[in-house]
């Protein structure tokens, strides 16, 4: 391999080990690593990143096992944020090779199952999952998942990073008040290739190659194949007959440009479908109104383009983005809910090294979204209601209409580095125009290197959420959602394959949306009122070890969630509140094998108690009496997942034959409970006993 | 905002029932009823509890009742046990306005009197509600008879194996709704005015069928069956 320093001239040769040496640069410099069979990667490095550095270079195919993925310092951009190295990840058992799921694995992340009511997002340090964002670069997406996390929409060879923050993200992100997952689009490699795979859960397929001179595209889709599973797994007997099965696909185009040396154009279009119609002929005993079945249609589309222009001290991105969001449902005969979003969004970012010690940072966005509803439907439950949802008994929200929303951000921040330290500091302004609510969000963050081996990180922070989850959106009297974060880590490495990263953190809520009334009163349509409160702390930590054979990592997270639903309520659980998250992986190669293994510990989900229901006689209904919300909690869950890969390579081509089992020990663990028409009488909700997923993929 | 959405409709349309709404193995109330179905100000009625429990499906006698209104309604109605049962009264033409303040109830909706029934059936305390609507006096419907395939008769007789129909005769209207219950064999269709039986095997019991009209009126019967 060859490092070319941009600014001189200047060639380094790596030795036989890749190892190489770089001279120290008194400013900022540009390294452009070359190696045959790989894309050349360019880095930008300043003095202040002296001392020992890993870079990662990937196969020019599409040959996740051909990616290099050498261990570094990484500069965390807050603490308890991690990247994910793909070649491990999508090697992690469970996951079914899917980069995005794996973010479940993490520290912060609590234990949501699959293919439960709870899983399809993702709960980040106490924090319901509206409060964390996915963008994809620098663009929200509605959904991580399709149907309940079984897949991600996004595959994990069309990401060229993921980054996990769980908290204390800087100013340049708004619209969240807990974590965000940041993921950065593909682009494809200068020589053609291509994939082809199948397995249990769905088909998917990859072409990529030139453009240009100086460009690539890559091309990808991918389908589930329940639909075509099911009809051969569900009774004849069945009182159920799917109009549609359910199904999913997405899709994704990328393209990269580099005009010159300077100017990168990139332009990515993707997108997601999630669907389903069944009929049902049983009676629903408990709730008329929804008997008859169901249906979803669920859907986005993404286009963003950008134009990039970096130097060694200045960048400046420019991007711009087109969507539509369709997300409609159906339950009964005359129950739906019908909401239609497009929109057009911006966004400018600046980066400038005004001094060798000194870099400032600042953007500004703007997001205009037509939404369009036509709702017969009831109001959601919210978190801390305990009422099942009822389509016959619940108020109904009716009303056909469409609104705007227009969303303004700017943001600016300055880094500093004295000596061994770094601290940040900057504010975020966000305007929601419709409700003209503003929020000024100042937020800090520091970092120092106690030794080679130490480094201390800090952050703390005022996050917003605006009110937009369902139905809140029809009410813009609602001001966002606030969250005062904080967090105090320390990362060390313990041996040359050994590191450790601890964070604990402190996260403050207000203004948290409540619905003010009862959700089944009729004569109550006082909506929602931000006066909850909560809090949330924790400590996580992360042990991973890596080496050419292997790699494995211990990660703990210890959190208590709490809320308050307004003054004078008291104090409970938070919905998703899990004490104790334990998760062990390994994964070992053994010549053309590779053998992972995953086990996860997590305390029970709480629900709250049943302790009677009274008789309703004008309705013929139940309704139930509760003990204290969220006091008691379902049992503690394990499962252990499993994984075997193997690889025969060809001269042209390889071939991979992949067998991930998740819950390998039948494990159907429970996350909740349902009740009987008069709960009298309870039954489990769990996981799936097992998920088996046996694929193949060709490569070229 | 779809993950919600979905979870929300998993959460209502995933419920299954571990006992069938229709059966009459457990205490609980089935319906409860005031004579007349709705009172005019001032005029006295009467408040029957049906249940079921391991005795079958019964009407609860007075002294095994207890009938109240919240606290606030007690200056506008009046709920007393007597020789002929519990009876409510309601507020007279010149409380209604204070029994709609109580209840906030604007003028122009109709005021209702909420009833809260207390009982024990096999050891289990049982909490059951009644809405009376106070306006013109309106009677309950009633049931004329209730057939097993057409045939009326004191005791419904199913032959094991069969799938007779059942069918009920009464004046509630259009918009009725009835419910069936039984101890013998199992019902679809129970939440519509013809249900059908599944008398698979041989069993004694009864079937039990409520009718509810848009006024807030109540008609039951209860019948006893054979599946022979």
């Amino acid at each position: 391999m060859t490092l070319f320093v941009a600014e001189t001239g200047q060639a380094v040769v790596t030795d036989a080990a890749g190892a190489f040496t770089l001279p120290a640069g008194s400013g900022g410099i540009t390294v452009v690593v070359v190696g045959a069979g790989y894309l050349d990667r360019t880095i930008e490095l300043d003095a202040r990143d002296a001392g020992p550095l890993r870079i990662a270079l990937e196969a020019q195919a599409v040959d996740a096992a051909e990616v290099i993925v050498v261990e570094g310092e990484r500069v965390r951009p807050a603490p308890g944020a991690a990247q994910l190295a793909r070649d491990e990840i999508t090697r992690v058992p469970g996951a079914r090779g899917d980069l995005l799921s794996s973010v479940k694995n993490l520290p912060g992340v609590a234990n949501n199952g699959s293919l439960t009511p709870f899983s399809a997002g993702l709960i980040i340090r106490g924090a319901s999952p509206e409060d964390s964002r996915i963008l994809v670069d620098g663009f929200e997406v509605p959904i991580l998942y399709h149907f309940l996390g079984v897949q991600s929409v996004l595959p994990s060879e069309m990401i060229d990073s993921l980054e996990f923050v769980p908290g204390g993200f800087d100013v340049a992100i708004g619209g969240a008040s807990a974590g965000i997952v940041d993921v950065r689009s593909r682009h494809g490699a200068r020589a053609w290739g291509g994939l082809a795979e199948v397995s249990f859960v769905n088909g998917s397929g990859l072409i990529e190659g030139p453009l240009g001179e100086r460009g690539s595209f890559a091309l990808a889709a991918r389908r589930s194949l329940i639909d075509a599973i099911l009809p051969a797994v569900i009774p004849a007997d069945a009182d159920v007959a799917f109009t549609a099965y359910p199904r999913y696909y997405d899709y994704q185009g990328q393209a990269e440009y580099h005009v010159d040396d300077r100017l990168t154009l990139a332009g990515f279009v993707f997108g997601s479908n999630d669907g389903f119609d069944v009929i049902s002929s049983a009676a629903n005993s408990g709730d008329p109104a929804a008997a008859g079945g169901a249906a979803n249609d669920t859907s986005f589309t993404r286009a963003i383009a950008s134009a990039t222009w970096a130097t060694p001290r200045s960048r400046v991105r420019l991007a711009a983005s087109g969507y539509t969001d369709t997300n409609h449902f159906r339950v009964g005969r005359d129950r739906y809910l019908l909401l239609d979003r497009d929109g057009a969004a911006a966004r400018l970012e600046l980066e400038r090294q005004l001094a060798r010690r000194v870099v400032v940072t600042g953007g500004a966005e703007v997001d205009a979204t037509r939404n369009q509803y036509d709702i017969r439907f009831t109001r959601p439950p919210r978190e801390g209601d305990p009422t099942p949802p009822s389509f016959t008994y619940d108020a109904l929200l009716a009303m056909v209409g469409s609104s705007t929303n227009r969303d303004v951000g700017a943001w600016a921040a300055a880094t500093v580095r004295p000596g061994p330290a770094e601290v940040t500091a900057g504010v975020r302004l966000d305007g929601d125009l419709r409700g003209d609510h503003w929020t000024a969000q100042p937020r800090a963050r520091g970092k120092l290197r106690l030794d080679d081996a130490t480094t201390l990180q800090a952050s703390t922070g005022l996050y917003a959420r605006p009110a937009r989850l369902l139905d809140e959106n029809l009410q813009p009297d609602l001001v966002p959602e606030r969250a005062l974060n904080s967090s105090l880590g320390i990362e060390r490495r313990l041996a040359d394959q050994l590191t450790l990263q601890t964070t604990g953190f402190y996260n403050r809520l207000s203004r948290l949306t409540v619905l003010a009334g009862d959700r089944r009163d009729p004569m109550s349509e006082a909506g929602y009122r931000n006066v909850g409160t909560g809090t949330g702390f924790g400590l996580e930590a992360l042990v991973t070890y890596k080496s050419p054979r292997a790699f494995a990592w211990l990660a703990y997270t210890y959190a208590h969630a709490t809320r308050v639903d307004g003054p004078g309520a008291p104090t409970r659980r938070f919905d998703y509140d899990q004490s104790h998250n334990l998760i062990a992986v390994g994964s070992w190669r053994l010549g053309a094998w590779q053998l992972g293994a995953r086990f996860q510990l997590t305390t029970g989900k709480p629900y709250t108690p049943v302790q009677g229901a009274e008789f309703m006689s004008d309705v013929d209904g139940y309704q139930p009496v509760y003990g204290a919300v969220n006091s008691q909690r379902v049992a503690t869950q394990h499962q252990l997942d499993l994984r075997v890969d193997r690889r025969w390579r060809f001269r042209d081509w390889s071939l991979a034959l992949y067998l991930d089992v998740a819950n390998a020990y039948l494990n159907a663990a429970v996350v909740d409970y349902s009740c009987n028409f008069d709960y009298s009488q309870r039954q489990a909700v769990t996981t799936l006993p097992i998920l088996p997923s046996l694929g193949v993929r060709g490569e070229l | 905002m779809r993950h919600a959405i979905v979870a929300f409709v998993m959460l209502a349309v995933g419920c299954a029932d571990v006992t069938e709404p229709y059966e009459l193995d457990h205490a609980r109330v089935i319906a409860v009823r005031t004579e007349p179905a709705t009172l005019a100000p001032g005029e006295a009625g009467t408040v029957a509890v049906l249940v079921t429990g391991g005795d079958g499906p019964r009407v609860v006698p007075a002294d095994g009742l207890a009938v109240t209104v919240p606290a606030p309604l007690a200056p506008y109605v009046a709920v007393t046990r007597g020789p002929d049962g519990w009876t409510v009264v309601a507020p007279t033409a010149a409380q209604l306005a204070g029994l709609r303040a109580a209840l906030g109830v604007p003028a122009t909706e109709p005021a209702a009197v909420p009833l809260t029934i207390t009982t024990t059936v096999d050891g289990v305390a049982l909490v059951a509600h009644k809405w009376t609507v106070v306006d013109a006096t309106a009677p309950n419907p009633t049931i004329a008879g209730v057939a097993l395939d057409g045939v009326v008769a004191p005791v419904l007789r199913a032959a094991a194996g069969s799938t007779p129909r059942l069918s009920v005769t009464h004046d509630a209207g259009p918009a009725a709704v009835v419910r069936w219950l039984s101890s013998v064999g199992e019902l679809a269709q129970y939440q519509s005015a013809d249900a059908t039986l599944d008398a698979a095997a041989p069993a004694r019991g009864a079937i039990v069928v409520v009718v509810r009209d848009a006024r807030g009126g109540v008609a039951w019967q209860i019948v006893p069956a054979e599946v022979e």
